[in-house]
């Protein structure tokens, strides 16, 4: 509020709203306000459209489906129960929204492409069975005669009236797409984008999150499906097909994914388009079709994504589908990284906080609250028998071990010795062949990934796996959501408890990155961090999910011997500190020497030396295999 | 409705190969250029379509010849698509080859608009006549009597993926090819000039795409402007099922999705077919997420 | 932070629906010209159909000037496209009413376009003349300001039933229809008519509007022993369904709706379709002449929606000549037109405002044309 670049922001956004509410008042032309109408409707189209697919990656080829079953479910309402339009577009959204929860649950493991066709067929069967369920649909004849929108003490009568009411729904999507992606489910949702395997490594449980945002997109495109039936009064299969997705698609595109106003934006170009172009009759659409293309060509990442123009400096790289994780964000982001600022999302400061610096109002829980105890004498983990083969050969064989509460294990060997194989199997990124894995009393060998991680199971990659696209400090709060439990409800209202959940968690991120250093650049985004801090935001990310057991995999890797010997220390201060266990896959054998407790050798996925760190390194089996040579 | 015979089933079963050799065509095509490129050609379909029309404004100028005709003609369509090819991988692609992964997909979209309406702006939105003069006529097939042109398409359909087979496994470019689109950056670091072999694979995929659009032509009879969507969307779903990046799937995708097409709409209903073989393909990706003849890879952790 | 400018916004808001009320709609200028709108699809897949309502339209302005308007009054026409899409038809309806110097609109080629955009002509008081759409339903919703000068779907199709059972005695018929409210109230008038005749359908099939491989359809014909088919198609599916089942070697008289009446017909049909029978509804004495200045200016045979959109312009002219030309004048013209000689024949219009039709002319393909058929 403080800030200048806020101020402008904010200023800029209600001069446009203003315009908006008055333009038409101003213009007395019944088309015009036909046309601003359908502008403002495309547009509530292409918000909803893109949290699925700018701040969730996903390519949500059936969206129109949505919009069409929130269309018809309001009109078959409206005519049979004659429902006044709240209610109808109730009803709608409720539907669309189930309609997507429903099958989303099916296919959100779907990865790319595959997850695009499911959602094309997804649109393609909804158009299909409103256009053959010929007694309720009257199929291709449509469904006319459905009221004006009648909103009990008033009634949309005009172009310009369905136009207000358009305007209204607009922003109610905007905010509550924003209000999303800007709690610690949307920071999920960009992580899971970004990364899916590392949200998954912390807990962040990417099908879940994923569903909720298909939901909602689905959702606010039920209501304007609705709008769409009252307005139009009459619905017909036409207007949600696959077209109708394509343009969207290309709406969210040529505004910018992932930015507050470039769907609008988009909406509004690509709608009043062909209309500009009428003139040209035939010609339009060819128009049209390249003038798309030159748009792409000139901003790739959309009018109001982040980044240069095609004269300008490299454009980002592909492995960031997101524009906003272009070069201009993190520039940004330091300037509005002012001590009171929460995270910074799209250039807009997420309302975390409450007053000022101010302290929150309950005490603060700590990062690393000390897990409870396992029960006594029982191991942490228990691995039997563990076997794993690859198109049939055996990386890992009949391999058993046992980590016990606040016990530094290393897992060492040489290269291709199962190390990393292992690890896989036990957090649950692999399955494996044979053999079960016990965690704290539970059998989680076949458990998901985030499963294992909300049980407390936490590991690090070989090749550092952040978020891109967002900050550090987002980063951190992204893994911190699994020791919330914020429903779709409490992030849309931001109720009271909503808001006490978010000032705990930024006292604990706070701590959290103070203990790693990492204060100074918890505004940067993680991609541009060196590569020690960048190992450090996320073991922080790791820890800030309380887990009891930490799995890393070379976490010294790519560290020089200054670093290394800090982490090493570190490590043994966070087990003294809280407890808990951690299992070490690492090549630096300094590191390993010095922190662990107990040390595995592994050799051809077998187990061939166990025991304390002096007696291992005198295995002759060990230094056969592994030390005789590059020791 | 008549009875099941022996005849009537294999009629069917020629038909949806038929169809389905040219669903084929047009997905491994696409399968090739996805897994070169990464990305998605959504003016595939425009490719296709286009080809048809140069091919039969040219037709007339072709001897009749009988099957050596046809020979002429697919070696035409092909050629012509695979121009097309190279002009979109140079114009659309390599141009926005650093973009985020949206963007070749907006400008293909773009592209299939501008396309679609050029073709029919300069040609009309109706129908146009496609005839070739070979293969005509039917033939025995056991109990039944089935027309030449769809066992020809068929085999054609065949025929074409085993060359290219070959071609990929047997010359040095084709191995580069496959190199390329299993992991584009080590092929790069092993000395593979991937900016060529981006190229060729857009000029091959296209020219699949090419010979698809005339043989899909010859079976209808007719070709017309909007015909790219229907084949693009087919085409897709082939190589889905079939597993992207999975050449053989998607050859295998293209002929099944044929099949199945066929008997829904000669078992159930032609109105319900669309609807029904989008579900099967849903309850196909929830059971076998990577397609049903791609191999779940585990990924590089 | 950002609450505030959302505040203003919701005032901003209320303040600005109280202001709001309601547009008038425009009125005809008195001016000396009378301009029409033609509305239909002019791009994409159906744009045949659209150009054929801009050619006779035009061609009936271009002869009633000729002859000196309207009482001295010119006949302009104006040509939109909807694309045949419902969202663009109410669209461009509401583009068309906003236009005070336009007092009549005609068109609209599908049913659904027609029910997206009739509430639009209504809340605008602006005649709408259909001259394709075939929904029985249109007519019959009490809508004032809509008027159809084609006929509802039903006549055709109970004629063709009538001439295929009881005067040619095929008893076995197979259905063939297009999977839209066209083809689908069609196969209902004329199923229920071949049954009360004594025939029997022996297939029933449907098909999608994109379908372009009949295969699957054609062998269950192939099997059926159909001694007639029925084609409730337009032109592109009939000649498609007509190729390929004669390439399948299928043996059987072939009967189409007159949808199907059209030069792309014959001329993409060439061999395939010698001998299918079709009708449509007698024309009037002036035809042949209209037919004539048709070929002569277009070098093409006019199809059916050339001669509706023809008439469609003659009746506006009729109406604004005995009324006058504002839009309520037309309405009122309109809706008491009874017998007037156009194109079509004596044209009334019913108290549904549809025009009444009774009799039909059979018509085969032979030598590559349309020719009269005598049963």
């Amino acid at each position: 509020m403080r800030s200048g670049i806020f101020r402008t922001q904010h200023a800029l956004t209600a001069a446009v709203i203003a315009a908006a509410v008055i333009a038409p008042l101003v213009i007395a032309d019944a088309y015009i306000h036909r046309l601003m109408a359908t502008v403002v409707l495309a547009a509530v189209l292409a918000v909803s459209m893109n949290l699925v697919l700018g701040y969730g990656g996903l390519l949500a080829l059936g969206h129109a489906g949505f919009y069409g079953i929130g269309a018809y479910t309001a009109a078959l309402v409206s005519l049979h129960l004659g429902a006044p339009f709240p209610v109808t577009a109730l009803a709608g959204a409720a539907t669309a929204a189930l309609v997507a929860w429903l099958v989303a649950r099916p296919i959100l493991h779907l990865r790319g492409h595959y997850f695009a066709m499911a959602m094309l067929a997804i649109g393609e069967i909804v158009v299909q069975v409103a256009y053959n369920w010929d007694s309720v649909t009257r199929g291709a004849s449509g469904l006319p005669g459905i009221s004006q929108p009648d909103l009990i003490v008033w009634t949309a009568v005009t172009h310009r009236d369905n136009y207000y009411l358009a305007l209204v729904l607009l922003l109610l999507a905007m905010l509550a797409v924003r209000r999303f992606v800007a709690s610690p489910l949307g920071l999920g949702l960009i992580a899971a984008r970004d990364d899916d395997q590392g949200a998954a490594s912390v807990g962040i449980g990417v099908a879940q999150t994923r569903t909720l945002a298909l939901a909602l997109a689905a959702g606010i495109a039920g209501v304007a499906g609705a709008l769409y039936a009252h307005y139009i009064t009459f619905v017909s299969v036409e207007p949600f097909q696959l077209e109708q997705t394509i343009a969207l698609l290309a709406m969210v595109a040529v505004g910018g994914m992932g930015t507050t106003w470039g769907p609008v934006v988009g909406a509004a170009l690509l709608t009043l388009l062909p209309e500009v172009l009428r003139d040209f009759a035939e010609l339009r659409m060819v128009i049209y079709g390249a003038l798309l293309m030159l748009v792409v060509w000139l901003r790739p990442q959309g009018l109001l994504g982040r980044g240069p123009s095609r004269w300008g400096l490299k454009l980002p790289g592909r492995t960031r589908p997101d524009p906003s994780a272009a070069s201009g964000a993190p520039a940004l982001a330091s300037v509005v990284a002012a001590p009171a600022s929460g995270p910074v999302l799209d250039g807009v400061a997420v309302e975390f906080r409450t007053a000022t610096g101010a302290a929150p109002a309950r005490t603060a829980p700590t990062v690393l609250t000390a897990p409870e105890p396992a029960p006594t004498g029982e191991p942490l983990l228990r691995v039997e028998h563990l076997s794993k083969d690859f198109a049939g050969l055996r990386a890992v064989s009949d391999v058993s071990l046992e980590v016990a509460p606040g016990e530094i294990v290393g897992l060492i060997g040489p290269n291709g010795a199962g190390k990393s194989t292992i690890i896989n199997l036990i957090s649950g990124a692999h399955r494996p062949t044979s053999g079960r894995i016990w965690f704290n009393g539970q059998d989680i060998t076949h458990s998901e990934t985030s499963r294992v991680a909300r049980a407390g199971l936490v590991r690090t990659f070989q090749h550092i796996r952040l978020f891109r696209s967002l900050t550090v400090r987002q980063n951190v709060e992204a893994a911190y959501q699994v020791r919330l439990w914020l429903s779709l409800l409490s992030v849309m209202t931001r109720s009271r408890r909503y808001r006490e959940a978010m000032d705990e968690m930024r006292v604990a991120v706070d701590e959290a990155l103070a203990l790693f250093g990492l204060e100074g650049v918890q505004h940067q985004l993680a991609g541009t961090l060196s590569y020690g801090d960048q190992r450090r935001v996320e073991i922080v990310r790791a820890l800030v999910t309380q887990p009891r057991l930490l799995l890393l995999d070379e976490p010294a890797a790519g560290m020089n011997e200054a670093e290394s010997a800090e982490l090493a220390r570190f490590l043994q201060e966070i087990r003294q500190r809280h407890g808990l266990s951690i299992i070490l896959v690492e090549h630096h054998l300094d590191v390993v020497m010095e922190v662990c407790d107990r040390l595995i050798v592994l050799d051809h996925g077998t187990v061939i030396a166990s025991g304390r760190p002096d007696e291992v390194v005198r295995h002759p089996e060990v230094l056969r295999a592994y030390l005789g040579g590059s020791a | 409705m008549a009875a099941v015979t022996l005849p009537v089933l294999i009629d069917q079963l020629v038909s949806g190969l038929a169809i389905g050799g040219v669903y084929a065509l047009v997905a491994l095509g696409f399968a090739l250029i996805f897994g070169v490129l990464r990305a998605a050609q959504f003016a595939h379909g425009e490719v296709y379509m286009v080809v048809a029309f140069l091919v039969l404004a040219v037709l007339p100028w072709f001897p009749a010849l009988g099957p050596l005709q046809f020979l002429l003609v697919i070696v035409t369509a092909a050629i012509f698509g695979a121009i097309a090819g190279m002009l979109i991988e140079r114009g659309v692609f390599r141009p926005l080859a650093d973009a985020p992964h949206i963007a070749p997909i907006i400008s293909t979209i773009g592209l299939m608009i501008l396309l679609q309406n050029l073709v029919a702006y300069l040609k009309g939105s109706e129908l146009h006549r496609f005839a070739l003069a070979w293969p005509q006529g039917n033939v025995s097939v056991g109990p039944a009597s089935v027309p030449v042109l769809k066992l020809v398409i068929f085999g054609t359909a065949l025929v074409i993926p085993a060359l290219l087979q070959v071609a990929l496994t047997r010359t040095q470019l084709g191995r580069a090819i496959r190199a390329t689109a299993i992991d584009a950056e080590t092929a790069r670091l092993m000395g593979v000039n991937t900016a060529r072999t981006s190229l060729v694979a857009f000029a091959i995929g296209s020219a699949l795409a090419g010979i698809a659009g005339v043989l899909v032509g010859a079976l209808y009879g007719v070709v017309y402007s909007t015909m790219g969507v229907t084949a693009l969307v087919k085409g897709y779903a082939a190589t889905i099922i079939g597993g992207v990046g999975n050449l053989v799937g998607a050859v295998a995708g293209g002929l099944l999705l044929g099949l199945f097409e066929v008997f829904v709409a000669s078992y159930v209903s032609p109105r319900w077919t669309d609807a029904i073989v989008y579900t099967l393909l849903i309850v196909l990706l929830a059971l076998r997420p990577q397609g049903l003849v791609g191999r779940a890879i585990p990924e590089k952790l | 932070m950002s609450r505030r400018p959302l505040r203003w916004v919701s005032a901003l808001v209320v303040i600005a629906l109280l202001v709001a009320g309601c547009g008038s709609p425009g009125n005809a200028a008195d001016s000396d010209e009378i301009k029409i709108a033609v509305v239909g699809p002019m791009t994409g897949d159906a744009a045949q159909y659209g150009e054929d309502f801009t050619r006779g339209a035009q061609l009936a302005a271009e002869q009633i000037n000729a002859a000196d308007g309207v009482d001295g009054k010119k006949i302009t026409i104006v040509t939109f496209d909807d694309r045949n899409d419902t969202t663009e038809a109410a669209s461009v309806a509401q583009k068309i009413a906003t236009d005070s110097s336009i007092v009549a609109s005609m068109g609209h080629f599908t049913s659904s376009t027609v029910y997206a955009a009739m509430p639009i002509y209504k809340s605008n008081q602006l005649p709408l003349v259909v001259i394709s759409a075939s929904d029985p339903g249109i007519t019959e919703q009490g809508n004032e300001w809509v008027f159809r000068v084609s006929p509802t779907n039903n006549l055709g199709a109970e004629a063709m039933a009538d001439l295929i059972v009881s005067k040619l005695g095929l008893k076995k018929i197979a259905i063939f229809y297009l999977n839209t409210d066209f083809g689908k109230t069609e196969r209902g008038f004329f199923t229920a008519r071949v049954q009360a005749n004594g025939g029997e359908i022996v297939l029933d099939e449907p098909y999608q509007p994109d379908a372009k491989d009949f295969s699957s359809s054609i062998i269950k014909l192939k099997n059926a022993g159909a001694d007639a088919v029925y084609l409730s198609s337009y032109y592109n599916d009939a000649v498609l369904l007509i190729r390929q089942a004669k390439d399948a070697g299928v043996q059987t008289r072939w009967f189409t709706s007159a949808a199907v009446l059209s030069p792309q017909f014959t001329e993409i049909g060439g061999e395939a379709v010698e001998g299918v029978i079709t009708n449509r509804i007698s024309q009037g004495d002036s035809w042949d002449a209209v037919a004539e200045a048709y070929r002569a200016k277009y070098n093409d045979e006019p199809s059916p929606f050339v001669i509706y959109a023809y008439s469609a312009v003659q009746a506006v002219a009729e109406a604004a000549k005995n009324e006058g030309t504002s839009r309520q004048a037309i309405r009122d013209g309109l809706a008491k037109i009874q017998g007037l000689e156009t194109a079509l024949g004596p044209l009334t219009f019913d108290e549904n405002r549809q025009a009444v039709y009774e009799s039909f002319d059979y018509l085969e393909v032979r030598d590559g044309q349309f020719q009269l058929w005598q049963p």
